[in-house]
C-alpha cells in the first residue's frame, strides 16, 4: 500500500477522479442532497424487495416465513454493505489514500483472531451461550482496532502515516496469531473457520445481534455524515484545513472510532467481506464526484445495493452451477481484481492524454 | 505600529523541534490591519516556523501570541478560522473540485452542519473571487488552472473566511515573474482595501522590498531588523541576514535599491 | 560388549511404552488418525500403539505418547517412538521424510469415508499386524450390527432424512459420506444427496434444505450449543421435520467421525428416523415433541 502523499502532487489519482458530467458542476445545495437521498433510498428499497422475490424456492412455493427470512437477510446485507462502504469512504477521505479501506485498521484480522481463539478454546472450555461467533468477532475486531490506535498514537493524537503503518503491523501480528491458532483447533472446526473467513451472510441472524450491529452502523454513519464537509476541506491539506476551522486531530480520532465500530459490527454480522469498502467509494467518486457530503449518502446506499444483489446472486446462481452456497465474500473478492485493473488502465489513459 | 492597532502580536517566541536545536530564539512581531508585512531571511532562519506558530499549528515553547488581544491557544478552531486564514506554498493536491467549490470551502467555519452554502456564503465567495480576479474560472477544475491562477483561487478561499489576518508561506516561489508581481500587488491591495493584516514569508527580497509596507529580516531564529523597506534595505543588515556580501544597486524610479549578492 | 549392548538397549527404550507385549516382537504402530486409533482399541490392539495424534480420543486413564497431527507434523517425534508401522488416512507421501531416515517403517494409508470403508480398514490393519482373526471377527461384528438394523427396518417406509452440521451456516452430509450410508442402512432416504454441491460434505443454505423437504432432521453442533440450535430450527416451520417435531440435536462428536462406534450410533439413528422402534428410545434432544410422537 502506498504511503499517503503529504506533499501535494499533481499525479494523485485518488481524488482526481473525473466526474462523468461536464466540468461545470453546480454547487451542492440542500435540495440536491435531499433529492439524491430520496432517490437512493427508493432504489435501495426497490432492490431489496426485488431480491426477496428471488431464491432457491420458487415464487409459487414461497411462504411468509421464507419471504420474511429473505427480507431480514436483505436488511442484514444492507447494514453490512452500508457500514463497509461508509467506513471505506471516510478512511479514504481522512487518509487521502485511494487504497485505504476499513480492514487496514486491523479489524478483519482482529475479528478472525477472536473467532479462532473461541474455536480453539471450545475444545476445553464450554463457551457460554453469549460467546457466539459474532460476539467473538466483534470483541476481537474492537480489541485489534484499539491496539492499532495505541501503537499509532503520540500524545493521544494520530497521523495518517503512523495509522497505516500501525495497521500493517497489527494485521501481520494477527495473521501470525491466526496461523498459530490453526494448530490448536480440532481439525473439524478448521473448515468452519475457513468458511467464516470467506465472508458470508448466515441464513438467519438473531434479532438482538441485528439490532446492536444495526445501531452501531447507524450511529457511525451519522457521525461520519456530520463530518463529511470536514473531509472535503481536509483534501486541501492538513494545515489549510486546520486554519479553515477543522480540528484535524479530533476528526481523526472521531473517524477512527466510528469506522472501527461500524466495521466491527459488519464483520460480526457477516465475517470479513472484502473489497466492498474499497470499490464502492471509488465508484461513487467516479460517478458523483469527490464531494464527501454527497458521497456519504450515496456510497453507503450504493454499498447496501451492491451487497444485496451480490448475496442474491450467490444464493440463486450457485445451485445452478452446482454449488449450494457461494460465500458472498468470494464474489466481492473476484470483483476486486478486475476493478483494480480498470483503475490502473484509467490512470494510464489519463496520464497518456 | 501602535499596540492598540496591532491585531496580531507575537512576543518573544522561542521554539525548538529538537531539544538542543532551537529554531526560534525569542522573536517578536506585530502586524496591523492595512499593512502588508514580509518575512525575509535565509533558509533555516526560522521564518516558516514562525509562521506556523502564528497560525497556531505549533505551540511555542515560550512567549505569547495574541490575536485581537486574546491568546492564540485560547481560540477554538472555528473561532480562530474566522479571524485568521492561511495560504500554503503550493495549491492543494489535485482535487476534482471546481474553483468555486474550493473557495466555498473557506466558509467552513461559518456554515452549519454539512457545510452547505447559503446565499450569504455564496455572496462572500463571489466577492472574494472578484477581488482576486478568479471569477472567470469559477466552474473550472483546480488542476486545469495554471499555477498562478490556482494560487489566486487559494487566496480567494482564504478571503472567504473573512479573516482579519492572512498568513502566506512563500506563495509565489514556483511562479513566473509576471504572476509573482501580480500576487504581491494583490496582497498589498487586499491589505489596504479590505483592510487586513497580511503577513507573507517571502523568498524574493527585491519583490518584497518593492511592494511590502513592512519588512522583517530574520537570521538564525532572531529578528535582525524590522521596519519599512527604506529603513531595512541596508547593506550591513542584508549581509548579516543572508550571510553573504551584498551590493545595493540604485534603481531609478524606485525609492528602494535592488539587492544583489556579490 | 554384551553389557554395553544391554545399556544401549535400555537407554534407547525411552519411548514410554510400558507394556510387555511390545517387547515380544509385535509391531510398534503409530496411529495418525483418531478413527484408526479407535479401531485399534476396539480390536484390543492398544498394546501395540506407541504413538497417537493430539486429537485421538483415548479411553479414560490410558496414556499414549502424542506425536503430532496433520498440521503439526514432527518427524522426530514420530521417530522417537521407533514405530514399525504408521497407519494414516492421509497420503503416504507425507511421511516420506520419516521413511528416508528409517527405511524399514511401513506406511499404510487407509481410506475411511464410507461405511464400508470401516470394516475394510479393520481387515487391512489385521492383515498388517498379523491378527487377521481378530480383525475378521470385529469386522464381521460391525457388519452384523449394521445388518441387524437394516433387517429391522426393511419393511418400514423410507423416511426423507437429512444430516446437518451447524445451524446458520449449515453443512450437509451428501452422497459418499458414511453418514449417508448410515441413513440408508437405518431405513431413510438421504435427501442431502439432492442438495447441490461438489464436496461430499457440502455447505448449503436454508432454502435448499427447505426445498428438499426432509421429514427428519438430525443436527450436530458443539457441546453447549444444543439449546441455541433447538431454538434456531424451530423458526423454520416450512421444514416438514420441524412441523412434525422430528428435529434431533446431537452434540456427540462421534456422529461425524468414522469408526466402529458407528455401529452403536446406528440404532439410535434408526430410532430417530422411524420413531416407533421400541429399542433404545431416541437420544439426543428432540425438538417440539408432537402429541402423537409418530412420524407424519
Amino acid at each position: 500500500m502506498s504511503e499517503p502523499a503529504e506533499k501535494p502532487s499533481h499525479d494523485d489519482g485518488n481524488l482526481s477522479a473525473r466526474r462523468s458530467a461536464s466540468t461545470s458542476a453546480p454547487i451542492l445545495s440542500a435540495w440536491r442532497l435531499i433529492l439524491w437521498t430520496a432517490a437512493l433510498l427508493g432504489a435501495t428499497v426497490a432492490v431489496a424487495v426485488a431480491c426477496t422475490l428471488v431464491g432457491v424456492i420458487g415464487l409459487s412455493d414461497i411462504t411468509w416465513e421464507i419471504w420474511a427470512s429473505r427480507a431480514l437477510r436483505m436488511l442484514t446485507a444492507g447494514i453490512v454493505g452500508a457500514g463497509l462502504a461508509a467506513a471505506g469512504l471516510a478512511l479514504q477521505g481522512l487518509l487521502r489514500n485511494p487504497l485505504a479501506e476499513p480492514y487496514i485498521l486491523g479489524i478483519s484480522s482482529g475479528a478472525g483472531v477472536g473467532v479462532l481463539l473461541g474455536m480453539a478454546a471450545a475444545g476445553w472450555w464450554a463457551a457460554p451461550a453469549w460467546a457466539s461467533t459474532p460476539v467473538l468477532a466483534f470483541a476481537g475486531a474492537s480489541a485489534s482496532c484499539l491496539a492499532v490506535y495505541l501503537v499509532a498514537q503520540r500524545h493521544g493524537r494520530v497521523d495518517p502515516y503512523s495509522l497505516i503503518l500501525s495497521g500493517v503491523i497489527v494485521n501481520t501480528f494477527n495473521g501470525a496469531l491466526m496461523l498459530a491458532g490453526n494448530l490448536y483447533i480440532d481439525r473439524h472446526r478448521i473448515a468452519d473457520f475457513a468458511y467464516w473467513a470467506m465472508g458470508q451472510l448466515p441464513d438467519a441472524t438473531p434479532m438482538s445481534l441485528l439490532g446492536v450491529c444495526g445501531a452501531c452502523v447507524a450511529v457511525g454513519w451519522a457521525v461520519l455524515l456530520a463530518n463529511s464537509a470536514a473531509y472535503n476541506v481536509l483534501g486541501l491539506g492538513d494545515d489549510v484545513a486546520a486554519s479553515s476551522g477543522v480540528s484535524v486531530h479530533r476528526l481523526r480520532l472521531v473517524t477512527f472510532g466510528a469506522v472501527g465500530v461500524m466495521t466491527a459490527a459488519a464483520v460480526a454480522l457477516a465475517g470479513p467481506i472484502g473489497f466492498l469498502g474499497l470499490i464502492v467509494p471509488h465508484i461513487c467518486r467516479m460517478v458523483f464526484g469527490p464531494d464527501h457530503r454527497l458521497g456519504m449518502i450515496i456510497a453507503p446506499l450504493g454499498g447496501a445495493i451492491f451487497l444485496m444483489i451480490a448475496e442474491t446472486l450467490c444464493r440463486t446462481v450457485g445451485p445452478v452451477v452446482g454449488i449450494s452456497r457461494v460465500p458472498v465474500g468470494i464474489v466481492t473478492a473476484l470483483c476486486g481484481g478486475p476493478f483494480f485493473i480498470f483503475l490502473l488502465r484509467t490512470r494510464f489513459r489519463r496520464a497518456g492524454q | 505600529m501602535t499596540p492598540e492597532v496591532d491585531i496580531l502580536q507575537a512576543t518573544d517566541i522561542a521554539f525548538a523541534y529538537r531539544p538542543d536545536e532551537p529554531v526560534l530564539r525569542g522573536v517578536s512581531l506585530s502586524a496591523a490591519p492595512g499593512r502588508f508585512t514580509c518575512l525575509l531571511g535565509s533558509n533555516g532562519s526560522g521564518k516558516t516556523t514562525l509562521l506556523r506558530c502564528l497560525m497556531g499549528q505549533i505551540e511555542p515553547a515560550s512567549g505569547a501570541i495574541r490575536l485581537d488581544g486574546k491568546l492564540l491557544r485560547d481560540y477554538r478552531p472555528r473561532e480562530l478560522a474566522r479571524m485568521l486564514a492561511y495560504v500554503p506554498q503550493l495549491p492543494a493536491s489535485s482535487l476534482a473540485f471546481s474553483a468555486a467549490e474550493i473557495v466555498l470551502m473557506g466558509r467552513y467555519a461559518h456554515t452549519g452542519p454539512l457545510g452547505l452554502a447559503g446565499p450569504g456564503d455564496v455572496a462572500v465567495a463571489r466577492e472574494a473571487m472578484k477581488m482576486t480576479d478568479t471569477l472567470d474560472f469559477a466552474d473550472r477544475m483546480l488542476d486545469e488552472l495554471s499555477g498562478g491562477e490556482a494560487q489566486r483561487v487559494m487566496i480567494a478561499r482564504a478571503l472567504a473566511q473573512q479573516p482579519s489576518v492572512i498568513l502566506l508561506d512563500e506563495p509565489t516561489s514556483h511562479l513566473d515573474i509576471r504572476h509573482q508581481l501580480n500576487i504581491y500587488q494583490m496582497m498589498r491591495r487586499l491589505a489596504h482595501d479590505w483592510p487586513m493584516a497580511v503577513v507573507c514569508v517571502s523568498h524574493d527580497v527585491n519583490l518584497a522590498a518593492r511592494i511590502a509596507d513592512d519588512l522583517v529580516l530574520m537570521r538564525r531564529g532572531l529578528v535582525v531588523a524590522a521596519g519599512s523597506p527604506a529603513d531595512v534595505i541596508r547593506q550591513d543588515l542584508l549581509t548579516q541576514t543572508y550571510d553573504v556580501p551584498v551590493d545595493l544597486i540604485p534603481t531609478p524610479g524606485d525609492d528602494v535599491p535592488m539587492v544583489r549578492a556579490k | 560388549m554384551l553389557l554395553a549392548g544391554g545399556v544401549l538397549l535400555t537407554c534407547c527404550d525411552r519411548a514410554g511404552n510400558s507394556s510387555p507385549a511390545a517387547a515380544a516382537g509385535a509391531k510398534r504402530v503409530v496411529s495418525f488418525s483418531p478413527a484408526i486409533t479407535q479401531m485399534m482399541f476396539d480390536m484390543g490392539l492398544d498394546d501395540q500403539i506407541v504413538g497417537v495424534t493430539r486429537f485421538c480420543k483415548l479411553p479414560a486413564g490410558v496414556q499414549k505418547p502424542r506425536v503430532g497431527d496433520a498440521l503439526s507434523f514432527n518427524s522426530e517425534a514420530i521417530l522417537a517412538v521407533r514405530p514399525d508401522v504408521i497407519l494414516t488416512q492421509t497420503a503416504p507421501a507425507k511421511f516420506q521424510g520419516v521413511r528416508d531416515i528409517d527405511g524399514h517403517i511401513k506406511i499404510i494409508s487407509l481410506r475411511i469415508e464410507s461405511l464400508d470403508d470401516i470394516p475394510a480398514a479393520m481387515l487391512a490393519i489385521g492383515k498388517e499386524l498379523r491378527c487377521g482373526k481378530i480383525a475378521r471377527d470385529k469386522a464381521d461384528a460391525f457388519g452384523q450390527a449394521i445388518e441387524a438394523v437394516e433387517y429391522r427396518v426393511r419393511l418400514l417406509p423410507r423416511t426423507r432424512t437429512v444430516f446437518v452440521m451447524g445451524t446458520d451456516r449449515p453443512i450437509v452430509a451428501g452422497e459418499g459420506t458414511f453418514v449417508a450410508d448410515m441413513i440408508a442402512s437405518a431405513g431413510g432416504t438421504n435427501v442431502g444427496a439432492v442438495i447441490p454441491g461438489q464436496a461430499i460434505w457440502r455447505p448449503t443454505q436454508i432454502e435448499a434444505i427447505i426445498k428438499v423437504r426432509p421429514d427428519v432432521l438430525i443436527c450436530q453442533v458443539g457441546l453447549g450449543e444444543e439449546d441455541a440450535a433447538k431454538d434456531y430450527w424451530m423458526q423454520w416451520k416450512d421444514i416438514p421435520a420441524v412441523g412434525a417435531g422430528r428435529v434431533y440435536v446431537v452434540s456427540d462428536s462421534g456422529w461425524s467421525i468414522p469408526g466402529t462406534h458407528l455401529a452403536g450410533l446406528l440404532p439410535k439413528m434408526a430410532a430417530m428416523i422411524h420413531c416407533e422402534l421400541p429399542a433404545s428410545g431416541p437420544t439426543g434432544q428432540r425438538v417440539g415433541e408432537s402429541a402423537k410422537g409418530q412420524r407424519s
